[in-house]
C-alpha cells in the first residue's frame, strides 16, 4: 500500500490553523492518521486520527485533505513537520508519507501608514507608505500594490518590489509606492499584498479612498464633503474671524489706522504654532517705540525702533524665558516723523528668524492723503495734497508706488545679546 | 580659542544661545504708527520676505488686517457681534427640475451668544441626510444681520455612495447593496366606475394622491469598514440588529435611499420582523413603509423633524 504524499505546507498562524493537502492513491481510504512533531526536539506534539468515511473521487491518486486544529499545541515562531498515513475499506494502513516540514508565524500585518479608511486626499499621485510587521521576526520578501475602483474591481497592480531595507524606529519594514493618475472626485481602494521568506501571504485588505483635488489652498467660507462610507454630506463653516479686543473707535485715513499712541490686540481666532511670515507696513515716528509684539501669554517677539548713539534702528526681540535672542538692523538715516513708509517683514523658519525693513520710496514725500486738510491727524510735517493723480498714485496697491524698486535699507546684520 | 587657525567661541557674541523659540502665538498687538497693512501667513514656500505679501485670504493665511475702517483680520468682513443668525441652504444642481430649488436645511440662533461661541457654533460640523447617489449638490452658508441675510457663500460637492441607508434626522443606518432590496408600489386613489350605456368602464379620480408604499429586508450586519468583513458573531450582530429595530419602531420619520438614486421620506409600517434564512443566524429584517412627504419640500422636511428651521426662514 503506498505511501501518501503531502503537498507544500505555506507557512500558518498557529491560532488560525491550517489545511494539509495531501495526495493518495489506493483503495477506498477510511481513516487518516496526522502526526507533527517539532523540527529540533523531534518531540511529536499533535496527533489526529480521522476515521471518518471519504468520498472516492473516481481518479487516482486522489486529493484529500486534513485538518490542523487551533488547538493542536502549535506555537508561532517554530518549525514543525508533519506526516500522514491512510486507512482503508479493508483496515490496510499505509507506509508514514514523506515528512513535510513548515512554519507557524503569528499573521503578519501590512498597515497604510497615514491614511485610514474612508479618506480623502487631495493629490492627483499618492505617495502611499506600507508598514509591516510581524511579530516572529518572519521577514517580508516581495509586496505589490492594487488599485481598485469603487465596487472593487481591479483597475491597476504594481510591480512586485523586492526591496524591503528601509525600517522605521520599531524595526518595522517600510514599504512604499506612489499611486498615479488618481482622478479627482473618484473613489478607490488600495490594497498591499506580499509574502513573506517562507511563503506565508499578507494583505493589508482594502482602503477606501476618495480623490478630492481641487484648489485645496482656496479659501471657502464652508467647507462641503462626501461621506461615502456613512451616505451623507458634511458641512461645516469656516468662518475665520478675528476683531480686536479693544472697544475703542479708531481714526482711519484711507485705510490707515491712527495707532500713534494706541493699540490693537488680537488674541483669538488664530493660533501661530509655528513657522511664519508678518508683514507690516505704515509710518512710524523717529522714537523709541515698541511696534508689534507676539506673545503666547508667557513669551514674547518684540519689533521696537530704538534710537541711541543718534540714530534709529530696529530691533527684534526674542524672549523664551531663559534668553532674549537680538536682532538689529543696520542704523537708517534720520527722517521725519511719519513722512516715510517701512515695511517690517519678520520670518520665522526651523526656528530661525529674520528681520528685513523696506523703506518705500513714494513721489509726494508725504503721507497723509484725503479730502479734507488732516487737521484732527497727528502727523507732524505732513503737508496736504489735493492733486487727484498722485493720490492714486500713491494708494496704488499700496506697495510700489513708482517705477522703482524700493530700496532694502535695513536688512538684518547683527545677532547676538543686548547691545 | 583657536582651532587650525580658526577662531571657535572666540567672540564676544559666539557662545550666545543662538536660538530662542516662541510658538503657539496667541496674542498680538499693534501699537505706536500710522499702519496701512498688518498680514501673517505660514505658506513659506509661495512667499519670501520681499516686498509682496498676501492680501487674499487662503487657507494659509494667518491673519489681514487692511484696517479699511475697521480691525477685523479674519478672513469674513462682517462684524460678528451683529450675526443674530447662521442659515445654510442647499440645491441640487445636477437635476434641472429643482436647479432652483433651494431649502434651507440648517438655523442656527446666534443671539444670545458672546462671540467665541458664535464663532464656534458657526464652524461646528452638521450632516445633510437627504443626498442621493451620483448628484451635485451646492451648499451655502448664510450669515443674519439684524434679520439680513449677508454674504452667501457656497461651494458644491458631488455625492457618491454604496449601500441603502435609513436615516433619522442623528441616527443613521446602512447594510451593504448585495443584502438588502426595496420593493415599491405607487399608490393613487382611483376607481372605476361601469356605466348603463356604454361597453367600457370609466376611471375616476377626486383626490390627488399619489405616493409610494414599500419593503425592504436587509441583513443590517455590522460592517467593519478596515477589513471589509461583515462581523456575523452572535455577541455583535444580535445587540447591533436589536438596536436597529429599536431604531425602526421609535414612531420617527425617515429617509430611505438606495445606492441606485432612489430615496424617499418614509414613516415605518407596523410591525418590522426578524426572520431566519435558512440558518439561526442569517436574520432577515423586513419592513414595510409609507412614503409620507418629499425631502426636496422645505414644508415636509419640517415637520418631518429634519431640518428644524424657523418659518420665517423658509424658501419657496
Amino acid at each position: 500500500m503506498a505511501a501518501p504524499i503531502i503537498n507544500y505546507i505555506s507557512p500558518f498562524d498557529a491560532t488560525i490553523g491550517t489545511t494539509i493537502t495531501f495526495s493518495y492513491t489506493g483503495t477506498q481510504p477510511t481513516g487518516i492518521q496526522l502526526e507533527i512533531y517539532k523540527s529540533d526536539t523531534l518531540a511529536l506534539v499533535y496527533r489526529n486520527m480521522s476515521d471518518s468515511a471519504f468520498e472516492r473521487s473516481g481518479t487516482t491518486p486522489i486529493n484529500l485533505s486534513v485538518l490542523i486544529e487551533t488547538n493542536a499545541g502549535l506555537v508561532n515562531g517554530s518549525r514543525y513537520y508533519a506526516r500522514i498515513r491512510v486507512i482503508d475499506a479493508n483496515k490496510n494502513i499505509s507506509s508514514w508519507s514523506n515528512s513535510s516540514f513548515f512554519f507557524c508565524f503569528e499573521t503578519s500585518t501590512l498597515i497604510f501608514d497615514g491614511i485610514h479608511d474612508g479618506d480623502t486626499i487631495h493629490v492627483q499621485a499618492f505617495p502611499a507608505v506600507v508598514k509591516y510587521h510581524q511579530e516572529n521576526n518572519e521577514a517580508i520578501q516581495s509586496y505589490w500594490f492594487n488599485l481598485y475602483d469603487s465596487n472593487k474591481v481591479l483597475i491597476a497592480t504594481s510591480p512586485t518590489y523586492y526591496d524591503t531595507s528601509e525600517k522605521d524606529g520599531h524595526g518595522d519594514t517600510i514599504l512604499r509606492y506612489t499611486y498615479t493618475n488618481l482622478i479627482d472626485d473618484v473613489v478607490y481602494h488600495f490594497r498591499c499584498m506580499g509574502t513573506t521568506i517562507h511563503g506565508m501571504s499578507c494583505d493589508s485588505g482594502y482602503i477606501r479612498i476618495l480623490a478630492d483635488y481641487h484648489a485645496p489652498d482656496d479659501y471657502s467660507m464652508i467647507y462641503v464633503s462626501n461621506d461615502a462610507t456613512n451616505g451623507y454630506i458634511k458641512y461645516q463653516g469656516n468662518l475665520k474671524i478675528i476683531q480686536a479686543t479693544e472697544d475703542t473707535e479708531f481714526d482711519y485715513t484711507d485705510g490707515y489706522i491712527h495707532l500713534e499712541d494706541e493699540r490693537i490686540t488680537y488674541e483669538s481666532g488664530y493660533n501661530i504654532e509655528d513657522d511664519f511670515i508678518l508683514w507690516l507696513k505704515g509710518y512710524i515716528a523717529y522714537d523709541s517705540k515698541v511696534l508689534l509684539i507676539l506673545s503666547n501669554l508667557a513669551y514674547t517677539i518684540t519689533l521696537e525702533s530704538v534710537v541711541y548713539d543718534g540714530y534709529m534702528r530696529f530691533k527684534l526681540s526674542i524672549n523664551n524665558g531663559l534668553d532674549t535672542t537680538l536682532y538689529y538692523s543696520q542704523s537708517i538715516p534720520s527722517f521725519i516723523d511719519y513722512e516715510t513708509e517701512f515695511i517690517w517683514c519678520i520670518k520665522r523658519q526651523n526656528n530661525m528668524y529674520e528681520l528685513k525693513v523696506y523703506e518705500l520710496p513714494h513721489t509726494t514725500g508725504t503721507v497723509y492723503i484725503g479730502s479734507s486738510a488732516p487737521i484732527a491727524v497727528n502727523m507732524p510735517g505732513v503737508s496736504y495734497i489735493e492733486d487727484e493723480d498722485e493720490t492714486i498714485a500713491i494708494r496704488g496697491n499700496n506697495i510700489i508706488h513708482d517705477e522703482t524698486e524700493p530700496e532694502v535699507v535695513v536688512p538684518t546684520i547683527w545677532t547676538g545679546g543686548e547691545k | 580659542m583657536y582651532f587650525l587657525g580658526a577662531s571657535l567661541i572666540g567672540d564676544s557674541s559666539s557662545y550666545d544661545i543662538p536660538i530662542s523659540n516662541v510658538s503657539n502665538i496667541k496674542t498680538t498687538i499693534v501699537q505706536n504708527g500710522f499702519y496701512d497693512i498688518f498680514t501673517a501667513t505660514i505658506d513659506l514656500l509661495k512667499y519670501d520676505m520681499g516686498i509682496e505679501y498676501p492680501t487674499e485670504w487662503s487657507n494659509n493665511t494667518i491673519y489681514i488686517a487692511e484696517f479699511n475702517d475697521t480691525t477685523a483680520a479674519g478672513a469674513v468682513d462682517i462684524d460678528i457681534h451683529n450675526v443674530t443668525d447662521m442659515l445654510v441652504k442647499r440645491r441640487k444642481v445636477s437635476d434641472s427640475t429643482t436647479a432652483h430649488n433651494w431649502i434651507v436645511i440648517f438655523h442656527q440662533d446666534l443671539s444670545e451668544m458672546d462671540e467665541d461661541s458664535k464663532i464656534t457654533a458657526l464652524n461646528t460640523m452638521q450632516i445633510d441626510p437627504t443626498n442621493i447617489n451620483s448628484a451635485q449638490y451646492e451648499y451655502a452658508i448664510i450669515p443674519v444681520v439684524n434679520g439680513i441675510q449677508v454674504n452667501a457663500v457656497s461651494q458644491t460637492v458631488k455625492s457618491e455612495f454604496t449601500g441603502i441607508y435609513i436615516m433619522e434626522a442623528d441616527e443613521f443606518w446602512g447594510t451593504i447593496v448585495t443584502d438588502a432590496f426595496i420593493n415599491t408600489t405607487r399608490n393613487i386613489a382611483k376607481t372605476f366606475q361601469t356605466t348603463l350605456n356604454y361597453r367600457y368602464p370609466k376611471g375616476i379620480s377626486n383626490e390627488v394622491v399619489n405616493y409610494d408604499t414599500g419593503s425592504t429586508s436587509g441583513e443590517f450586519l455590522p460592517f467593519d469598514h478596515n477589513t471589509c468583513i461583515l462581523q456575523t458573531e452572535d455577541d455583535v450582530r444580535v445587540p447591533y440588529q436589536r438596536r436597529f429595530m429599536d431604531f425602526l419602531t421609535d414612531y420617527k420619520m425617515k429617509i430611505l435611499k438606495s445606492f441606485d438614486g432612489r430615496i424617499w421620506l418614509i414613516d415605518i409600517n407596523p410591525s418590522p420582523t426578524d426572520n431566519a434564512d435558512g440558518m439561526y443566524n442569517r436574520r432577515i429584517i423586513s419592513f414595510n413603509w409609507t412614503e409620507i412627504g418629499s425631502v426636496e419640500s422645505q414644508y415636509d422636511m419640517y415637520y418631518a423633524g429634519f431640518y428644524k428651521v424657523p418659518e420665517i426662514y423658509w424658501e419657496g
